[in-house]
Parts: C-alpha cells; structure tokens; sequence
C-alpha cells in the first residue's frame, strides 16, 4: 500500500471533515492503484469519530465561578507583588552587607591605629613633605 | 485576536486580574473539552479544568513566548493533570459515558437519542482505550478542528509527523472497534 499517499488522503479528509465537506470515497481511491477497502474503512472509522467527538458545553455556573475565583486569586498575586516591592527583603540584604562591611572596615583601620603606632601616625598624620635643607620642623 | 495581540494580553496577565480574565474566557472552553473526554466525567472535568488555569496563573511568570501558541502551553498543563488523574485513581478506564452522550446530544429526542447513544457509547469507549496521545490528537483534530500545523506545535512534533499519527491512530481505532464487534 502506498502509506504515504494515504496518510495525505485521510489527512485531507479529516479537514474535509470539519468543513463540513463531503468528497466521495472514489474520488480518493481513484489516486490509490491499491485495493479500497483499507482507506474505506479507515475514512469510515474517521466520519464516526468526527460525529461522537461533538464539543460539550461548559455548565455556566461553573464557568462564572471559576472565573470568580481566578480574579480573586490573580488580584490577591497582584497586591502580594506590590506589598514585596515596598518592603523587598533582597534589598534589605544588600544594605545590610554593605553596613557590615563598611563598619568592619572601621573597626580593621581602628585596631591597626592601636596595634601599629607607626600605621596609627600614617592613618592619623599622613608622612609630612621633607622641609627644605635649612628649615627645621 | 491575532498573535501578537494575545502575546501583549499574556503580558499583561502577568500582573493584571482582568487581563487573565480574558484569557481564561478565550481558552476555557477547549481546555475543559479536552480534559472531558480524556477523563469522561463531568465533575472531574471540572476539578481538573480549574486547576489547569489556577496553575496556569500560578506560573504565569514562567510563561515564556518560544514560538508555540498559548493555548499548548495550557494543553502541556492539562496532558499533566490527567496523566496524574489516571495514575492516581484505581477507576482509570471508568468512565461515565452516560454523562458524555447526554451533554452531546441535549437536543435529540428520546427515540434518536436511544440509538445514538449505543453508536457514542461504542465509539467513545474504544477512544478511551488508545494511549494518551493518540486521544489528544483526535480531540485537537475534531473537537477544536486544529490543523496538523497547529497539533504539531501543541504535540511538540512536525506535520509530517502528526499526519503519520493520525493514520495510525485511525488504523488502531478501527482495529479497536472491529475487536470489540468479534
């Protein structure tokens, strides 16, 4: 059988199907040189489905409740979003570093000025410029 | 709405209640079409159909536009839910096909609706007994008469590709149902 033809001929007609069209079956197996029955019965097998697989209709109390509650939940997301913008806890980390190391830092230079007086003059009193040769400090 | 509308209107959704409204209203129904007859039971199909679009909103922040439509993505959310659904529930293959007749065929009467009901039933029960994918297809190809440009990019496979399933999803259904008649 040729599979691939097929395969184009039953897909074509499934959209035939849901236009609402009909192309009698001669029409498809005069394309085939293979016997009929393979393509008739699969394009059968087709119509019946087209037919039972009809859409349902949502209840429409369902439908508007359901709605209700996804509007509800959405804006209840929303507001949760607006509230963590306000108050975003990621910055609060950041300055919080920040704090720490900047007085971290303080605390470092201050233990060096105790521990280290030639460090302590540098911090405190930057090396003074050498006075002029007959210039005493 | 075109393409690019809806991807402004995703966007929106992001942070706004009423723009999620919207697209809950535009993709409702072919999601809860879909999660019915996977699972053949009104009030599953509902439970299941809400807690698509809660976890859809849920993620809303992960939702990324890759080229394939809103809608997969909400399809690849409810393919989820009723794997789970039929893994988790020891009544896999039982479903209420009353209910599923009677939602279809409201309009009938009663003499029509009795004969009908047998064809539906029969059929309907073997669509139940292909694998997961191969019901996907069928829904997506009848119910929301998708293109098999547009199954190919909910299904994640090329057209050629989706062609090549539905031929073979026809042959095991009607192998499914000859077995059944034998």
């Amino acid at each position: 059988m040729s599979i691939d033809l097929t395969t184009e001929i039953l897909s074509a007609h499934a959209d035939q199907l849901n236009r609402g069209e009909t192309l009698p079956t001669p029409v498809y197996a005069d394309m085939l040189s293979e016997p009929r029955g393979e393509l008739d019965a699969l394009m059968r097998t087709a119509r019946r489905t087209k037919r039972a697989l009809a859409p349902v209709t949502i209840a429409p109390a369902f439908r508007a409740r359901l709605r209700d509650g996804l509007t509800m939940a959405a804006q209840h997301k929303e507001s949760q979003r607006v509230l963590m913008g306000r108050h975003d806890p990621a910055w609060g980390w950041v300055i919080g570093a920040a704090a720490i190391g900047s007085a971290a830092g303080l605390i470092a230079i201050a233990w060096r000025a105790r521990h280290t007086p030639r460090a302590a003059t540098a911090v405190i009193a930057p090396e003074l410029p050498t006075p002029p040769a007959g210039i005493e400090s | 709405m075109t393409d690019s509308e809806e991807r402004l209107l995703i966007e929106r959704a992001k942070h706004d209640a009423s723009a999620f409204g919207i697209l809950y209203e535009r993709h409702v129904d072919r999601i809860y079409n879909y999660v019915f007859y996977r699972v053949g039971d009104e009030q599953e199909a509902q439970d299941l159909t809400a807690r698509v679009f809660y976890r859809a909103l849920a993620h809303m922040d992960d939702y990324r536009d890759r080229g394939a439509p809103f809608a997969a993505w909400l399809y690849r959310i409810a393919h989820n839910l009723v794997a789970n659904f039929h893994r988790d529930r020891s009544r896999r293959r039982d479903v209420r096909l009353d209910e599923a007749v009677a939602l279809v065929e409201k309009s009938d009467g009663p003499g029509r609706l009795a004969e009908k009901n047998e064809e539906k039933n029969f059929l309907l029960n073997a669509i139940q007994q292909l694998p997961g994918e191969r019901q996907e297809l069928l829904i997506l190809k009848f119910i929301e008469e998708l293109s098999n440009a547009e199954i190919g990019r909910i299904l994640g496979r090329s057209e050629g590709a989706v062609k090549s399933l539905y031929h073979r999803t026809l042959i095991a259904l009607r192998d499914e149902l000859e077995g059944r008649i034998e």
